[in-house]
């Protein structure tokens, strides 16, 4: 008996230890680990779901939050920026061209834009609006407002996949992992459709204005009725120019044109167009929102407070002018959620310069410009026989027009939109030096700092490091006015609404009537008003221009520069310049491609959608 | 649970049915056991056949037994020595034990037991600890690699306390974590950190290692044994005097391979064709300035600074300042081996051991104390107290008591504790981030190249030169100084700079186990208990000593004179808390009973055993330790050892896995037949011993991974992440009216995380084993050949077709367990062992096989299938095919667009083969390349040859069918314009006269700056940087001397002495990648190599 009890005793302990589960196989502490129900158990945790959302959704397209390739931003692949250091994407798109395999032909997309962040944004989206209902301590009012501001962030996403890819994958909800998950690509008419129709969904439900409100503090900043319609009437204008609105399409996608291509070149196109434009003029008229015009010169004269009025049209946040703006004002340098490393040159932006060293202003894009008067200025040209003396480009940069001296700064002279302040100089430090110096005439030593250095977005900002991107400003209705009309063959009223545009900006009036030549100008005024603002990548493409020859292609040109002296850090001081002229530092690379983006490959690979044409 | 209390009762009511007592009348019988030397035995077991009845000789080798009658048979028995029975028939039976050469009466350690050699049924192999001990490096991985049969590894670094090596067990059979469960006197260490204890043990404190291969043998370990389970056993007491061990042996270490780069003169010449590559082919016409001139070829070529004509023009000097200056070395135009002199030293390698075995019947116990120590093979580390070689030491103490106080009951004390010193270079990385601490010590190695690099000068470390670039004073400063982002290129400077990193790592190990036998219940039952703890401190501290930097250049009045600037010294620093301080914790419980008893011809052995284990790190997020249970059972049965079963099964969860899918079955079935021992079977000259084998089991492994990052909890529900932008950035949303002059108010951000797979379970490895042991011509020619076919699935993997269009992150997808793979392959050994005389000799060779084919891992359908990984092996190479280089413009014309360089492609580029045929070089023609970095193939070969009191060992080793990638950190010349270049590749560089004269080229033409598309070369994958890793090399060769005992000897208490002489990675052969300086052995993968090393010792080993 007593041995049987040591038997059972040794049983029991297996079986002892067996039993002791709770202590060797524990449940991991949860209970600081937040799920769907957390997080729409309070007004508060639902609104910062939906403002992740703004911060991650509206980036598109600026910095480098809207892309995948790392560095660089829009304007380094447009021609307006020298393509930015070796390592950054931009850099390689310009080499190479844009590839669905990544800059380096690596796993990642090589795209202007992160194409997977289109759909990441989209099902946050989805999932604050199905789960909104949710929230105990909410009223109805606002679960609307939220509803409609989901529905135009949505809209605001397809518009930017619509002008980017052509017809994409619709998805009208969030998916459990169960679903069928395989979306193929819409047509290019599905897709417009479907982004007028969350556009108009948050028409209809968004407030004309935010101020403070129930949910908490002043919410200036959330959309508005104004931003959904500002976003219709962009859609509708990429809709009607010349790469969709045509017969056919700019490279032949066989079975599936209709996803690149709307099939048919209709007039109507822009008077769809014109109608959604003048309901934002419309709707900004009764809520506030105008163009900054202080002079009071009056109708079709030249704003004589130009340069103060465009300078704080583009860099002021919250300025009048403003419909929406991106709202980032981290200052914090060393986060890497702060965007100054992208737009500000000066030197109180103290964390890197590698991403703003080498992305100087292009010979390619400076004859934009127009002179204060209006007359187009000259500057040097490749293969001259001598160089230009540097006094000529002093004298010259200040002949320009305001919103040149408000968007640039150059070898000797300190930005004019923030006088007197050191840091926003090129002779500050030779860290920030913009000067490409050391060649020998005609040679180029393609250093990559331009012919000038962008200042723009920063007028009075001193040592402000953030600033907010206008993502709709009031011009851009003017200007997709003046385009509409034009094409629509109204040039009175396209005049009327360019000059808005560029008597604002203390030009004289363009009284030209020829459709064909006032493309060409209304074209060049969107260059300059909206330089550096994230929009010619896609304008100069979607108006089919020549843009293999000198635009985005061809020979890329910057100022070269002669120095004396040998006081290295003072290169960039006025009394140091001697001469500079002319010279193509590097070819830029174009394919007609790349009128539309490439999608990933590994996104190809999975045969659910296809690739455009050409990648 | 209900089946597991089923499956309990079934092995509880087998071992009571054959529990019976016999009776009979007693007899007691004494005696003496002696060896052939007439020496008496102690320690040497009687007992009563068929029962467990049993004792051991005492001291004298003296022993008493009580038979139950006359006729019962006695037997006795001894490791080593032939068994033997006699009748019980007088009361005084002396008993001479022979010893035997055949190894079938050998005893294996298993899991959780031992067996008979004869009576194994599974796949295994083992090592003795005589032959650990026989390779004198530090850690134990490294001697298992190539030991046995079924275990091969690779090496990432040489340096000493991070120079283990990765082992695989029958190759790889998934692509998460591979790794083997180490298991220490019955102790499983930590799955998240197996080899810590093993590889910082004492090879000294080991009585042997058991490899456990196939299900049958591993089954026991169920969820945790499908990579294979390593067996290690210490040494312990054995009744007897104590036995003073001594030994100690001391030697050097070196590196085995040197990357050799080319002296200044051939670098001048290389770098000007890349100039003017780049100048004149490429455009970029400011290049030319970078040029070096005949002159400088010149002093390159004569290690002068000037020219007999610059020094005869030089003004104001003596005709004795001008003879002497033209014979003063080159300061400027010096030439340096930058690697080679790096890793060139020769360091110090000593280890001591001093043990202490015996025991009496109550009490037995072995004491084991080791020092270990390392040197650096580095040069240039100590300068003004700064100390930046690499340098390892470290302390074992291991005692192991075994405690009988009263009858049927043993308690097994075990407590060892090991202590290592690590110092190494590079205190600003993470002393455990290898790849970023070799970059601190080599990138400059790299980046420098052999005309700049001073080092220390006359007693002065430089890192610049003063002089104004392109003046006098620095003549070469504008050749080298151009495109460089990283200031100076001085590898030395960086090297001592780079300040000392120090790791100290405490392991202590206590376990306590109860044995109690159960005779009196029925013969042949016995219980166990263990209680294991186990705990591990890592301590680091940094050091940046002060110490005084030059500049220098030639004083301009007397060039012969050089001129010093600068010296001050900077403020040294000692970081006590660096951070990355960790430790871990493990406990570890069993209890078991156990039975094994013969019946006339039928023996049968049963086990059931509970355990549990209990792992916690510090630094877990979830703060919640990873535990694991398991209930086990085995029962085995063999008729006249003749017909072998075993059947073994696991019931075992981990806390990894969601509440009601923690636990599964892991059965194993085995079969052995030895018709050898069969009736019909009559003994002969020619066959000795056949046994044909078989096992089929199921093996899980719950270290589940994808792409080497482990994820806790998966089966956890979508989490999301709350108040995001307080501390991470692109998180959070302002909003408010503010003009500017202030930021708008800050609103925090909310996103969805990562998604949850409920579903998640372990790793199922099904395996299949056939194996034949056979013994020739009078036991000398023996065969051991196995065959086996893994089928291993659930593996956890990301799904690769899951839509973009989904919405959330590829992170945040959670991995499914739907991946699976085989593996299959074979390891045969032949052996030969004979005499002559007194000339003992053996040859014992073997060939492993291993092969591995992904055939599920949900990858999307890539345009062409050899673009997908399915169907190739786990880690196979990718890349671009080769096909030379272009050599005329003939055929640059008529290339295919290569987009990997813009199609800027020039003479001496490397030519692809467009494999698709779309006219474009993309990652479409990229293919797989030869093999993977782990060799399918490796063959080792033994020999041993005694004659009286020599001894001589040697290890031979082998690869093949394995590559290598070499890094473009490597391949890549002039990185950044000024960049090393490696002799290699001045050999095998691509020039137009070379071209022309058809003469062999391996490397294109050389590269300026990463501005020219050239580059691509380099970085592109493709076959041309893919080298064999194969190789042939003497890995370990030993030749001893015993002295006879004699009178001096006996007169000093040494009872044996023996003194010998070792190397290890002696010399290899037929290795492609040693061409490269680097060693077969390396783990590829970075470009920043820390050389493997050689060692030579000699030693001795005292007994007193």
């Amino acid at each position: 008996m007593k041995k049987l009890f040591i038997l059972l005793t040794v049983v029991s302990l297996i079986m002892g230890i067996y039993s002791c589960q709770k202590t060797f196989l524990q449940k991991p502490d949860t209970s600081g680990t937040a799920t769907l129900a957390t997080v729409y158990s309070s007004q508060i945790n639902a609104v910062s779901a939906l403002l992740q959302v703004y911060r991650t959704a509206l980036i598109q397209g600026w910095g480098a939050g809207g892309m995948d390739y790392g560095h660089g931003v829009l304007a380094s692949m447009d021609g307006e920026h020298h393509r930015g250091s070796s390592w950054h994407g931009t850099y390689q798109i310009s080499n190479s061209g844009l590839s669905p395999n990544g800059g380096f032909d690596g796993a990642s997309g090589g795209g202007s834009d992160n194409f997977g962040a289109n759909y990441t944004n989209i099902r946050a989206a989805y999932l604050v609006a199905e789960n909104i209902d949710k929230v105990p301590d909410m009223d109805a009012a606002n679960k609307a407002y939220v509803k409609a501001e989901v529905a135009e962030l949505i809209a605001y996403r397809y518009m930017g996949m619509f002008i980017r890819y052509g017809g994409v994958p619709i998805v009208t909800k969030s998916f459990l992992p169960t679903e069928d998950l395989a979306v193929p690509r819409s047509s290019l008419q599905a897709t417009l459709d479907f982004t007028l129709k969350k556009a108009d969904e948050a028409i209809a439900g968004l407030p004309d204005k935010w101020a403070a409100n129930a949910t908490g503090g002043d919410q200036t900043g959330r959309l508005t009725k104004g931003a959904a319609l500002a976003t219709k009437a962009r859609v509708l204008m990429f809709a009607a120019r010349p790469l969709f609105n045509s017969a056919t399409p700019y490279m032949s996608f066989g079975a599936n044109n209709n996803m690149i291509c709307l099939g048919t070149a209709d007039q109507a196109r822009w008077t769809a167009a014109i109608t959604a434009n003048e309901a934002v003029l419309t709707w900004a008229s009764a809520n506030g929102v105008s163009l900054i015009n202080t002079g009071g010169a009056g109708a079709g004269l030249p704003n004589p407070n130009a340069f103060d009025d465009y300078g704080n049209a583009t860099s002021t946040p919250n300025n009048q002018e403003i419909i929406l703006a991106y709202k980032n004002d981290n200052a914090n340098q060393s986060d890497g959620g702060s965007d100054a490393k992208w737009y500000n040159l000066s030197n109180y932006q103290t964390s890197n310069h590698y991403d703003t060293d080498e992305v100087g202003l292009l010979s390619n894009f400076l004859p934009n410009y127009y002179k204060a008067d209006g007359t187009d200025q000259t500057w040097p040209q490749v293969g001259e026989a001598a160089p230009h003396p540097a006094t000529e480009y002093l004298t010259k940069f200040n002949q320009m027009e305001p919103r040149f001296l408000a968007d640039h700064l150059g070898p000797g002279i300190i930005a004019p939109n923030n006088p007197g302040l050191a840091p926003w100089s090129a002779t500050y430090d030779i860290g920030r030096t913009i000067l490409n110096r050391g060649a020998a005439f005609p040679g180029a030593a393609g250093t990559g700092r331009g012919d000038a250095t962008s200042t723009k977005f920063y007028y009075h900002a001193g040592s402000r490091l953030w600033f907010e991107y206008p993502l709709f400003r009031l011009a851009e209705t003017y200007l997709n006015l003046a385009e509409a009309y034009n094409e629509a063959g109204n040039s009175g009223k396209a005049l009327e609404n360019l000059n808005k545009v560029h008597n604002r900006a203390g030009l004289p009036s363009i009284t030209e009537t020829n459709q064909a030549k006032l493309r060409a100008i209304i074209q060049r005024e969107w260059a300059v008003e909206f330089y550096f603002e994230s929009k010619r990548y896609f304008d100069i493409k979607h108006w089919k221009l020549d843009i293999g020859n000198g635009i985005i292609g061809g020979p890329m040109k910057e100022f070269q520069f002669i120095t004396q002296g040998a006081g290295g850090d003072r290169y960039n001081s006025a009394s140091s310049l001697v001469s500079y002229y002319d010279a193509v530092v590097y070819n830029g690379y174009w394919d007609n491609k790349m009128f539309l983006e490439p999608f990933p490959q590994s996104e190809i690979n999975k045969l659910i959608i296809v690739q455009n044409p050409g990648y | 649970m209900e089946k597991l209390l089923r499956t309990f009762l079934v092995c509880m009511l087998f071992v009571s049915l054959i529990s019976y007592q016999v009776l009979a009348q007693q007899r007691i019988v004494k005696g003496t056991v002696t060896d052939s030397k007439g020496m008496t035995m102690p320690g040497v077991t009687v007992k009563i056949k068929g029962t467990t009845t049993g004792t051991q000789t005492s001291l004298d080798g003296k022993y008493t037994i009580t038979a139950p009658n006359s006729n019962a048979t006695l037997v006795f028995s001894f490791v080593g020595y032939a068994e033997q029975e006699y009748p019980a028939s007088s009361a005084n039976l002396n008993v001479v034990l022979k010893e035997q050469a055949s190894s079938l009466t050998e005893v294996v350690v298993l899991a959780f037991g031992s067996q008979k050699r004869v009576n194994v049924t599974g796949a295994i192999g083992t090592i003795s600890g005589a032959d650990l001990v026989a390779t004198p490096v530090s850690n134990v991985s490294n001697m298992l690699v190539g030991s046995t049969p079924g275990i091969s590894g690779l090496q990432s670094s040489g340096e000493p306390g991070r120079n283990t090596a990765a082992l695989f067990i029958r190759g790889r059979a998934t692509f998460g974590n591979s790794t083997a469960l180490v298991v220490i006197d019955g102790v499983e260490q930590p799955a998240e950190r197996p080899f810590d204890e093993l590889n910082s043990m004492d090879a000294n404190e080991i009585s042997g290692i058991t490899i456990l291969k196939d299900a049958a043998s591993t089954a026991v370990y169920g969820i945790r044994g499908a990579n294979g389970v390593i067996v290690v056993t210490t040494l312990r007491g054995k009744l007897g005097k104590p036995v003073i061990s001594l030994s100690s042996n001391f030697g050097s270490t070196k590196a085995t391979n040197l990357q050799k780069g080319v002296n200044s003169y051939d670098y001048a010449v290389m770098r000007n064709e890349a100039t003017r590559y780049s100048a004149y082919s490429f455009g970029n016409a400011g290049d030319a300035q970078f040029l070096f001139t005949s002159d400088d070829l010149w002093k390159f070529q004569n290690n002068r600074d000037f020219t007999p004509a610059e020094v005869a023009a030089y003004p104001g000097l003596t005709d004795a300042q001008r003879t002497s200056l033209n014979n003063s070395p080159a300061v400027y135009y010096g030439s340096h081996d930058l690697y080679a002199e790096q890793f060139g030293n020769t360091g110090g390698q000593k280890q001591l051991n001093m043990n202490v075995r015996g025991g009496t019947e109550k009490v037995k116990y072995y004491a084991s104390l080791g020092y270990f120590s390392q040197g650096t093979i580095m040069n240039n580390t100590t300068y003004q107290g700064t100390n930046t070689g690499s340098n390892f030491d470290r302390y074992n103490f291991r005692s192991n008591f075994d405690i009988t106080p009263v009858k049927n009951l043993t308690i097994s004390v075990n407590i060892a504790g090991q202590f290592g010193t690590t110092v190494g270079p590079g205190s600003s990385n993470s002393p455990f981030d290898q790849g970023g601490r070799y970059k601190t010590i080599e990138q400059y190695i790299y980046d420098g190249n052999p005309i700049n690099t001073q080092g220390i000068l006359d007693g002065h470390l430089i890192n610049n030169i003063n002089g104004v670039a392109g003046s006098f004073a620095n003549p070469l400063g504008n050749k080298l100084n151009n495109n460089s982002i990283v200031g100076s290129q001085n590898a030395v400077f960086n090297l001592i700079n780079s300040g000392t990193g120090t790791v100290y790592n405490t392991l202590l190990d206590n376990a306590l186990k109860v044995s109690h036998t159960m005779d009196y219940l029925t013969p042949g039952l016995a219980a166990h208990a263990t209680a294991s703890y186990q705990d591990n401190y890592v301590k680091t501290v940094t050091q940046n000593p002060a110490f005084s930097v030059y500049t220098f250049q030639r004083d301009v009045a007397d060039p012969n004179k050089i001129d010093f600037y600068g010296g001050g010294y900077g403020a040294s620093s000692f970081n006590a808390n660096p951070g990355n301080n960790y430790t871990w914790k493990k406990s570890y419980f069993d209890a078991s009973v156990d039975y094994s008893r013969s019946f006339g011809p039928h023996t049968v052995g049963a086990l059931i055993l509970g355990k549990a284990t209990l792992y916690s790190l510090q630094n877990d997020a979830y703060k919640t330790p990873s535990g694991s249970m398991a209930l086990a059972s085995r029962v085995t049965y063999n008729y006249k050892e003749r017909y072998l079963a075993e059947f073994d099964i696991q019931y075992s969860g981990t806390e990894q896995f969601a509440e009601d899918r923690r636990f599964g079955y892991f059965p194993a079935y085995s079969l052995g037949w030895v018709p050898t021992n069969e009736a019909f079977f009559k003994p002969n000259k020619w066959v000795n011993y056949l046994k044909i084998r078989g096992s089929y089991g199921v093996v899980g492994n719950d270290q589940i991974n994808t792409g080497g990052v482990v994820r806790r909890y998966l089966y956890l529900p979508n989490a999301y992440n709350q108040n995001l932008g307080t501390t991470n950035s692109n998180q959070g949303y302002y909003l408010g009216n503010s003009n500017g002059s202030s930021q708008n108010p800050y609103y925090t951000g909310t996103t969805e995380g990562a998604l949850g797979n409920p579903d998640v379970t372990w790793e199922r490895a099904k395996k299949i084993n056939i194996g034949l042991e056979a013994k020739f011509i009078g036991n000398r020619l023996s065969f051991t050949g196995d065959y086996f076919k893994e089928d291993r699935d659930n593996i956890l993997v990301g799904l690769g077709t899951i839509p973009i269009t989904f919405g959330v992150s590829s992170s945040l997808i959670p991995a499914v367990n739907v991946g699976s793979t085989t593996n299959k392959g074979f390891e045969t050994t032949l052996g030969w062992a004979d005499k002559i005389g007194e000339f003992h000799y053996s040859l014992t060779g073997s060939v492993s096989y291993a092969r591995n084919k992904i055939n599920f891992f949900a990858e999307a359908p890539n345009p062409y299938p050899w673009m997908n990984k399915t169907g190739y092996a786990i880690g196979q190479n990718f890349g671009l095919v080769t096909d030379g280089f272009f050599n005329t413009t003939e055929e640059l014309a008529n290339r295919p667009y290569n987009t990997y360089n813009t199609n800027q492609t020039a003479l001496g580029d490397i030519r692809y083969k467009d494999i698709n045929g779309d006219g474009r070089i993309d990652n479409k023609d990229m293919v797989p390349i030869g093999f993977t970095n782990l060799p399918e193939y490796s063959y080792n070969l033994k020999v041993n040859f005694q004659y009286k009191g020599f001894d001589l060992s040697a290890l031979f080793l082998g690869t093949a069918n394995g590559s290598f990638y070499v890094n473009q950190t490597i391949t890549q010349s002039f990185n950044k314009g000024i960049g090393n270049v490696f002799q290699w590749e001045y050999d095998g560089r691509w020039t137009p006269a070379k071209a022309a004269a058809g003469d062999p080229i391996t490397y294109p033409r050389p590269v300026l700056t990463t501005r020219e598309p050239g580059t691509s070369n380099f970085s592109t994958p493709s076959d041309l940087w893919l080298v064999s890793n194969s190789f042939k090399r003497l890995k370990n060769l030993e030749i001893g001397y015993t002295f006879p005992a004699n009178a001096v000897l006996k007169k000093a208490g040494i009872s044996s002495l023996r003194i010998f002489g070792n190397g290890n990675n002696l010399f290899t052969w037929d290795s492609p990648l040693s061409k490269m300086g680097i060693d077969a052995e390396t783990t590829d993968g970075s470009g920043y190599i820390y050389p493997l090393t050689r060692v030579f010792v000699f030693g001795a080993n005292f007994k007193f």
